[in-house]
């Protein structure tokens, strides 16, 4: 049981840690993609500081 | 990315099957060559801004700022895969019938929202020419709810934005007010033009403005605020800064905001009165509000387990109430108990309200407490040794009570043991006042199963 728990807690763990996929690429390729995929691309545009 | 939203939304596993079912993530640093790129090419105006392309490229929408909570951010992408008041929709809309007044506001908003001045006047201003009267319908503002027709609207918009140009000129602001004196949207031209005045020295104009603004709106909570804040800003005057925090109070009595209580206070302390001031904003009244802040939680997270809908959020908020309130009384731990044990979650009602509780010598408890515990217990069907053990334990502190003795017959009919439970209701029979003889006799007779049947 103890194991299971364990097993289970590591799961949860790795899920709520797992940061989002970020395309890695120009643009026109994201867009390419989401069309191939039937997705929208969303552009996050931030100040880096 | 936007820290805070990466914190809340970008990194909530919560969110991340939607975005992968949805989206494909792309993020642009405008310090950096392809977010000044992108900038340029869609005239973004500042950050953090949200553009959703389509497969063609093209804006299907966007949005400006980050609002928490992040259950807004989802909610906006909601909205956008629906198609629901998006760019593209709008245009869509204004294609096929270019005189949808409606459709032309939104798209107004849309350029408002993305600060492009020049597109934003030019469909204020063709909805004023398409609908001079304000026929065409009713637009009703998602923040303060204030229902007003399209062109009310528009023509406070282009007003607003004339006067925030390069040069302040608060002309078009009066003017709406002076053609609009009816308008539910005049309260919106004042508060612009208090944003304005706030900024100014005192004296002169500014003072004139609150003047009149307060005299409008005697009884409108926000405006009063705004005078105070000034009358604060300036450090008096001071009898009408107490004159308006008195009112303030009266007004807000019903459900005091702690941001309106701070004005207060602070409008006490320019008159000297600290202890007016403690008592608008000191320990008490903050205390008073967390009070109930985990009470309005626990009643919200009812709300939602009762219609099992929303349970995530709900358990959170109840998680929420538990720790604002970790010294409050039994009747706050049974209430959040009833909750959890509603939304299947037993162990988590037990670990704060069940034997660990009960045993627990650092909590006092007197017997209409620990009765109350066993009955709760009771009706749940659960938990039942712990109650019988919470009802002995008021029966040693008030042997003479009826009430108790029928809460043992309670439990033990629940653990099927007729025989104690019988034994207990004629105990309570034999202790029961008269006018409690009856409903006492009445339960001893179905433990028995000598009831007379119903007619």
């Amino acid at each position: 049981m103890k194991k299971i728990f364990a097993v289970s807690l590591l799961l949860v763990l790795a899920s709520a840690a797992r940061a989002q996929t970020w395309f890695k690429g120009s643009l026109d390729l994201a867009v390419a993609k989401a069309k191939s995929e039937n997705k929208l691309v969303l552009v996050e545009f931030y100040s880096g500081g | 990315m936007c820290r805070l939203l990466g914190q809340q939304y970008f990194s909530n596993a919560r969110f991340q099957p939607f975005l992968d079912k949805n989206f494909v993530l792309f993020q642009a640093d405008n310090g950096e060559s392809i977010g000044a790129e992108i900038s340029r090419r869609f005239a973004v105006p500042g950050t953090p801004t949200t553009l959703v392309l389509g497969g063609d490229g093209a804006e299907v929408d966007w949005f400006v700022g980050y609002r928490p909570p992040a259950g807004n951010y989802q909610a906006q992408l909601e909205r956008i895969l629906k198609g629901r008041n998006t760019f593209k929709a709008l245009q869509s809309a204004v294609a096929a019938n270019p005189k949808s007044v409606s459709a032309i506001f939104g798209l107004a908003r849309k350029w408002s929202e993305r600060h492009d001045v020049a597109k934003a006047q030019e469909k204020y201003k063709e909805i004023i020419a398409l609908d001079p009267d304000g026929k065409a319908g009713f637009y009703t503002d998602g923040n303060d709810f204030v229902t007003a027709p399209y062109a009310e609207y528009a023509k406070l918009d282009l007003a607003i934005s004339i006067s925030q140009g390069p040069k302040p000129d608060l002309a078009p602001v009066r003017a709406f007010i002076a053609e609009n004196p009816q308008s539910l949207l005049v309260k919106k031209a004042f508060l612009f033009w208090a944003s304005y005045y706030g900024d100014q020295p005192s004296g002169g104009d500014a003072d004139k403005f609150f003047a009149e603004f307060e005299a409008r709106f005697p009884s409108d909570p926000e405006v009063l605020v705004s005078c105070l804040t000034r009358i604060v800003y300036d450090k008096g005057p001071v009898d009408k800064a107490v004159e308006l925090a008195g009112r303030l109070r009266a007004l807000t009595a019903f459900s005091p905001d702690p941001e309106i209580n701070l004005v207060i206070a602070q409008a006490y302390e320019l008159s000297g009165d600290k202890a007016k001031a403690a008592d608008a904003y000191g320990e008490i009244f903050v205390e008073t509000r967390v009070r109930s802040l985990a009470y309005s939680l626990l009643t919200y997270a009812k709300y939602w387990v009762d219609r099992k809908d929303n349970l995530e959020h709900a358990l959170a908020m109840a998680e929420a109430a538990l720790k604002l309130q970790t010294n409050e009384g039994p009747s706050f731990l049974r209430s959040a108990a009833g909750v959890y044990l509603k939304a299947g979650d037993e162990s988590k009602a037990l670990d704060f309200y069940g034997p660990a509780w009960l045993e627990n010598k650092a909590v006092a408890k007197n017997d209409q407490e620990m009765n109350s515990y066993a009955s709760f217990w009771m009706r749940q069907g659960k938990n039942l040794e712990s109650a019988l053990a919470a009802v002995r334990k008021a029966l040693e502190i008030r042997p003479e009570s009826y009430y108790y003795w029928s809460s043992l017959s309670d439990v033990y009919a629940r653990m099927n043991n007729k025989a104690e439970a019988v034994k207990a209701a004629e105990k309570a029979l034999d202790l029961a006042p008269v006018t409690e003889k009856a409903a006492m006799q009445k339960k001893l007779d179905v433990l028995k199963g000598t009831a007379p049947e119903k007619k």
